[in-house]
């Protein structure tokens, strides 16, 4: 074999090597740490979130409690309670409700494991415009999470045409823990 | 044209002898200093040989003659054996004559004819280290090396060169030096001796070292041609026996020339090209070796550099992955709590949104030019109205004005007529609002 020959052999031999080492050895290595080093990046960013939902936890808990305060049920039950607050509300407004009724209750979106339970109430009245004002606006400072669903104010009629009053349908929703939750 | 060339480095001269084939041999000589230390006798020699090769215009191979004291001879007899067989025995006999391993040594040998004791082997050795100065010398003058000569045959050539035939010895005397070689009968070599001659000897002290010489080479008595002996010399010698003098041969230059002579058979065994080239392989190998050591070494160190950091990043996800199991419990509870907080407060924030309802259409309502009849509105649904105004352009100020409310998303008109009741002016109108669900804010 001439010197050229081995020299021709030798730049080959050694290209045909590289090649081979680069892409049964160089590439997979790079291509493993790279997929390793996204793995990393992924936990360490994700371990940073979860150390923050840790440290919140005690204030979470705090929060909670407060919510769960307003929430959890008298004794006697929230149902009992509305239905004796909402006419003495009403009273206070200067108006006596026709009816206050309790409707039923589910969970909130329907969801059965969702821990909160929605009670609904039905209340009919005939009221000046300003008495539902003052009614209303009561509705929003009771400590009790109740707000108003549905509001109809219908118009006078037969012998009360012509009279100031409205005719009014409130359908009121309040919030409670679920206590049957999963069951 | 070829340029062979011989070069003699005695102890007091360098002598340089160029072959040119057309014009014959051209040889010139320079004076080295034999007191000298061995490197400064190394530089003196490189110098003196980079101007004669210069003045001489030596191109070719450059035929070195060895000095009389790295060549060892011994003459053995060895049992018939084919011709075959002869190199073999030849390495195996100067393995054991020289006492050295046969790879250290380069080895010439010839064969005798027969006689009763066996064959008669001359064997020629020089040992591989002799010729390294010899080869860096010439290297070093950017010479091409050529052949190492041995002195004795160099002689003989130079003799037979001259007309002499055997059997003689042929006696060559320099300065410092004096070589010997006997002639048989067709004028071949068979053996050779050199040696050493102290400064300023006299002539009664030099003919004694010759014979002692000639008793060394088992050839007295045989006729003597001197080459290089001055008038006051020839008749001291003439006590050695019969003694000529072969005046035709330039005595300085005459080992120089036979080394130089293209028709002189130079032994392949002492090859300094050859050693060149070994000496090239070799330190190429080694190169290669060295440089494929180096690539392998740093392919171990990177690949277990790679290997440590691989398993260092894998110890940090496992711990990263362990803190996350032990993180887990209190992050699922902290993501249940937020949740549940957050529904709560969505809920919470729909609070009064009926009041927001009541007064964005008391303001939107002209002032007594429209009155409502009838509101129905459903959280997160839509706010559904009917009324009466004065006239088409009251209703369309109060679409106008509604739509205007960040609140509402869109209002539709859906029916304006005049009152059923012919006793009622104006205008009956009923409309939807769509109501934006997150509120005013």
């Amino acid at each position: 074999m001439s010197p050229r020959e081995r020299q021709l052999g030798l730049i080959t031999g050694a290209v045909v090597a590289l090649a081979l080492v680069g892409n049964y050895v160089a590439a997979p290595v790079w291509q493993a740490w790279r997929e390793q080093g996204e793995t990393l990046r992924d936990l360490e960013a994700t371990l940073e979130g979860e150390r923050g939902m840790r440290e919140r936890l005690r204030a979470l808990a705090k929060e909670r409690e407060v919510w769960a305060a307003q929430l959890t049920p008298p004794p006697g039950g929230l149902v009992q309670e509305l239905v004796s607050v909402l006419p003495e509300e009403s009273k206070a407004a200067g108006f006596s409700p026709e009816s206050v009724d309790f409707v039923g209750s589910s969970p909130l979106g329907n969801d059965p494991d969702s821990p909160y339970l929605e009670l609904r109430f039905q209340i009919d009245a005939k009221v000046t415009l300003a008495q539902l004002q003052t009614f209303l606006q009561r509705l929003t400072r009771i400590e009790r999470q109740l707000r108003v669903d549905r509001l109809a104010v219908i118009p006078p009629t037969g012998k009360d045409a012509g009279k100031p009053a409205l005719e009014v349908q409130l359908s009121l929703v309040a919030l409670t823990t679920n206590e049957r939750r999963g069951s | 044209m070829s340029r062979a060339c011989g070069l003699e480095i005695a102890p007091h001269a360098l002598r340089l002898v160029v072959w040119n084939n057309g014009d014959g041999p051209k040889g010139g000589s320079l004076p080295l200093d034999p007191g000298l230390a061995p490197e400064a006798r190394r530089q003196e020699a490189l110098a003196a040989l980079r101007q004669l090769a210069g003045e001489l215009g030596a191109k070719g191979p450059v035929h070195v003659l060895l000095d009389r004291g790295v060549v060892l001879e011994r003459h053995v007899h060895v049992p018939p054996a084919p011709a075959a067989e002869l190199p073999a025995l030849a390495r195996f006999q100067a393995q054991r004559a020289f006492s050295l391993p046969a790879e250290q040594l380069a080895v010439v040998w010839t064969v005798g004819v027969e006689e009763p004791e066996g064959l008669p082997l001359r064997l020629t050795a020089v040992r591989h280290v002799d010729l390294e100065p010899l080869l860096e010398l010439v290297k070093s003058a950017g010479l091409k090396p050529g052949r190492g000569v041995l002195p004795g045959e160099a002689l003989a050539h130079a003799a037979r060169g001259a007309g002499a035939g055997g059997p003689a010895v042929v006696l060559r005397l320099d300065r410092l030096g004096a070589d010997l070689a006997a002639l048989d009968a067709q004028g071949h070599l068979s053996a050779a001796r050199g040696v050493r001659l102290k400064p300023e000897l006299s002539a009664t002290a030099l003919v004694g070292t010759i014979r002692r010489a000639l008793g060394a080479l088992s050839a007295s008595g045989e006729r003597l041609l001197v080459l290089g002996a001055d008038a006051a010399t020839l008749p001291a010698l003439q006590g050695l026996g019969e003694t000529e003098g072969l005046t035709q041969v330039d005595a300085e230059l005459a080992l120089a020339t036979s080394a130089a002579d293209p028709r002189f058979h130079h032994r392949p065994e002492l090859d300094l090209r050859g050693k060149v080239e070994q000496r090239a392989a070799r330190e190429q190998k080694m190169r290669a070796g060295g440089i494929v050591a180096i690539v392998g070494l740093a392919l171990l160190l990177v690949g277990v550099l790679v290997q440590r950091q691989f398993a260092a990043r894998d110890g940090e996800i496992a711990a990263l992955r362990e803190e996350r199991e032990s993180l887990a419990p209190a992050v699922e509870r902290a993501k249940t709590l937020a949740a549940e907080i957050r529904v709560a407060k969505a809920w919470s924030e729909r609070r009064g949104r009926e009041l927001e309802v009541l007064l964005l259409l008391a303001e939107a309502l002209p002032k007594d030019t429209a009155y409502l009849t009838r509101v129905r509105w459903q959280d997160e649904g839509e706010l559904l109205l009917t009324g009466m105004a004065k006239d088409w352009a009251t209703v369309a100020a109060f679409v106008d004005q509604l739509e205007r409310h960040p609140r509402v998303l869109g209002v539709t008109l859906e029916g304006i007529r005049p009152p059923r009741e012919k006793e009622l002016q104006g205008v009956t109108f009923s409309a939807r609002a769509t109501l934006n669900p997150g509120g005013s804010s």
